[in-house]
């Protein structure tokens, strides 16, 4: 209690609550752009938060990943092309609803929906996260080791079709992050003559390089692929409102799909867009009148809206509390929690419980400014999605130099991100996903830290992680979540696009 | 031109894992009478392997069970891709020698005319972005250039 009451009393900071309107702010903005995601904004703003205290700078970027979320649902709804994956489900009705001149009451659902999801899963952030730290915080190497193994599990899942792809990624991922100085022997490792690089590849340039600079190669691309149309100035009717009386009868199936988001959320890897066509789908399957599914109806929007605001927060929960991310998303933001020294995993509430705290309240807080941001910034959001990309390439790819130059102003990082980018485009050519990549470089270097801080406590034995029995636990779902998950998802992704085509 | 992706991918981690294999002797050094957790070449080793023979398992998938995603690709586009890569390689050679302002303003309007953009308030709007993004970051971040 005292920690909680220390936590709000530190949330309530002028520059804290600031900074996380702003992070929303931009994340809805970065929502909106199609090709640009919760995952860009966050690397992009990371440099920018290294002068910033701790709370302002993960409030910011939980804001980002907050706002870009529900930003997807944006241009889902009024140009028929998701801002985020997450909004794949939410176009099927959404942009009927614009066809049919309801596009302002399709926002406003959903906005509405995206704040239920969001509340209710930071609620449980709030609730379940303390409870679980307390119950693993007497984890030693051993288990740790062994949950650093289930989360390079989660690789297999967010590779989905490109399961062994996924895992090369991860290895390499993994075999990224032994740069620098060894823990254990002081030796060091592949610097290539170069001492700057003695503390390892920074972390920044890399996530920089291998998201940003691909989402901009890409954008080139398409630029040069296509003419690209012109988007008019897009403006609503004052008669297409949403009404107190159809919030209230879709609530029930906003708190039912946020129950569905938040569950999804929780298991390691699996994100907001399985989420969103979950949530679509059941929706669809229990509704009286299913037929209106895909004509423009409101239960269309506000379903997978709040499913997939849902995972925002519960995704968080495996990857404060264990070090696992509970969404691609969520990778990047244990990058950013590690960089500001809250290293995510079972000791961080014992060591900086009362900042933890205050970055949940401060959550909560997001999604509920959510809604105020929402409503009176929606029609100037719109227009974002008209930025020229000619325009838009070079100043993205300014900001990902000097962000990366800021980190330790040396070129060293911006080299690393220009060798990462075209790193990350050779990859993309053979289709080798980024996201494990990520992944491996996050988790490599823990759980070669903890393999060997068992072998110094068994003795050199490997015997100890089959004795204890959380260890084979984890074990254990590590091999079964690499054959359940991945089949699961790509059944449930043809089953869904089977529907839409029919 | 089209690619084999699972080919490529494999023959690609193959090949960066043999290389890698080759460099661990001269860029890590050895710990005399080290035991296996004091051996820094073990991890990097136990990647290479696993890297090297996910490539082996990508190569087989494509070449034994005809198991392939084929990726197809304009070359003109990708050219055109690498193109601006190097506007940008050559933009971060010249911040050391002309300052990040004047190089990144150079940058951006280079970029413009490589995107064939026409409009000159594109160009004009882009500049004053470039200004602000310096000012934020070096009088708002305090980030030195």
């Amino acid at each position: 209690m005292d920690m909680f009451l220390q936590g709000l009393q530190n949330f309530m900071d002028f520059r804290v609550i600031l900074f996380s309107v702003v992070g929303m702010s931009v994340g809805i903005v970065f929502g909106v752009i199609p090709g640009l995601a919760a995952n860009i904004g966050i690397v992009l703003f990371l440099p920018v938060t290294y002068v910033m205290e701790p709370i302002e700078a993960l409030l910011m970027l939980l804001g980002i990943f907050c706002g870009a979320t529900y930003g997807g649902s944006i241009t889902a709804i009024l140009l028929g092309a998701p801002g985020t994956n997450s909004a794949a489900a939410t176009v099927l009705d959404g942009y009927e609803m614009t066809k049919n001149h309801q596009a302002w009451k399709a926002l406003m659902t959903a906005l509405a929906a995206s704040v239920v999801g969001g509340v209710i899963s930071a609620l449980l952030l709030l609730a379940a996260a303390p409870t679980i730290a307390s119950a693993t915080i007497k984890f030693a190497p051993p288990e740790l080791f062994t949950i650093s193994a289930f989360g390079l599990s989660v690789i297999a899942a967010v590779s989905g079709k490109n399961f062994w792809k996924g895992l090369a990624g991860g290895a390499i991922g993994m075999l990224l992050s032994t740069v620098g100085s060894d823990t254990m022997s002081g030796k060091t490792r592949f610097l290539f003559g170069n001492i700057k690089l003695s503390t390892g590849l920074s972390m920044s340039a890399v996530l920089l390089g291998i998201f940003a600079m691909c989402v901009i190669l890409d954008k080139t691309r398409e630029l040069f692929d296509q003419n690209q149309e012109k988007i008019e100035k897009i403006t609503f009717s004052h008669e297409d409102r949403l009404s107190w009386k159809e919030i209230v009868g879709c609530t029930p199936l906003m708190l039912k799909s946020s129950l569905i988001g938040c569950i999804i959320g929780i298991i390691p890897g699996v994100g907001a867009g399985i989420a969103s066509i979950l949530s679509y789908n059941e929706a669809k399957r229990t509704s009286k009148t299913p037929e209106k599914f895909g004509t423009g109806f409101i239960e269309g929007v506000a379903a997978p809206e709040a499913a997939n605001n849902a995972v925002t927060g519960s995704a968080l929960i495996p990857t404060l509390t264990l070090g696992i991310p509970g969404a691609p998303a969520a990778a990047t933001l244990m990058a950013a929690f590690t960089i500001h020294g809250l290293t995510p995993g079972p000791l961080l509430f014992k060591t900086s419980g009362s900042q933890m705290y205050s970055i949940m309240i401060g959550f909560l807080f997001l999604n509920f400014a959510m809604l105020l941001i929402g409503y009176v910034m929606c029609r100037f959001f719109v227009n974002v999605v008209r930025v020229p990309s000619e325009v838009l390439i070079p100043i993205l790819t300014l900001t990902c130099i000097a962000g990366a130059y800021s980190e330790a102003g040396s070129m060293i990082q911006v080299y690393t991100l220009l060798a990462f980018g075209l790193m990350g485009y050779i990859f993309s050519l053979v289709k080798i996903p980024s996201i494990p990549i990520v992944l491996g470089f996050i988790l490599g270097e823990l759980s070669e830290f903890n393999f060997r801080r068992s072998l110094v406590m068994s003795d050199q034995s490997l015997g100890i992680f089959f004795k204890r029995p959380i260890c084979v636990f984890f074990i254990v779902l590590t091999f079964v979540f690499i054959f359940t998950l991945t089949a699961d998802t790509g059944k449930l992704k043809a089953k869904f696009k089977k529907g839409r085509e029919s | 031109m089209k690619i084999k992706t699972n080919l490529a991918a494999g023959a690609l981690c193959l090949a960066v894992s043999v290389i890698v294999w080759i460099l661990i002797p001269y860029q890590i050094g050895e710990v005399a009478g080290g035991t296996i957790t004091s051996d820094a070449r073990l991890f990097p080793r136990m990647f290479t392997v696993l890297m090297g023979s996910l490539g082996i398992v990508l190569m087989v998938m494509s070449l034994v069970f005809h198991k392939e995603v084929i990726k197809e690709i304009q070359v003109n586009q990708e050219a055109r891709v690498l193109g601006y890569y190097a506007i940008v390689f050559v933009f971060t050679i010249l911040i050391p020698v002309c300052g990040f302002l004047i190089a990144a303003i150079l940058f951006v309007v280079a970029s413009l005319i490589y995107l064939k953009s026409r409009n000159k308030w594109h160009y004009i709007a882009s500049v004053c972005v470039t200004i602000a993004v310096y000012l934020a970051f070096s009088k708002g971040l305090g980030v030195r250039f």
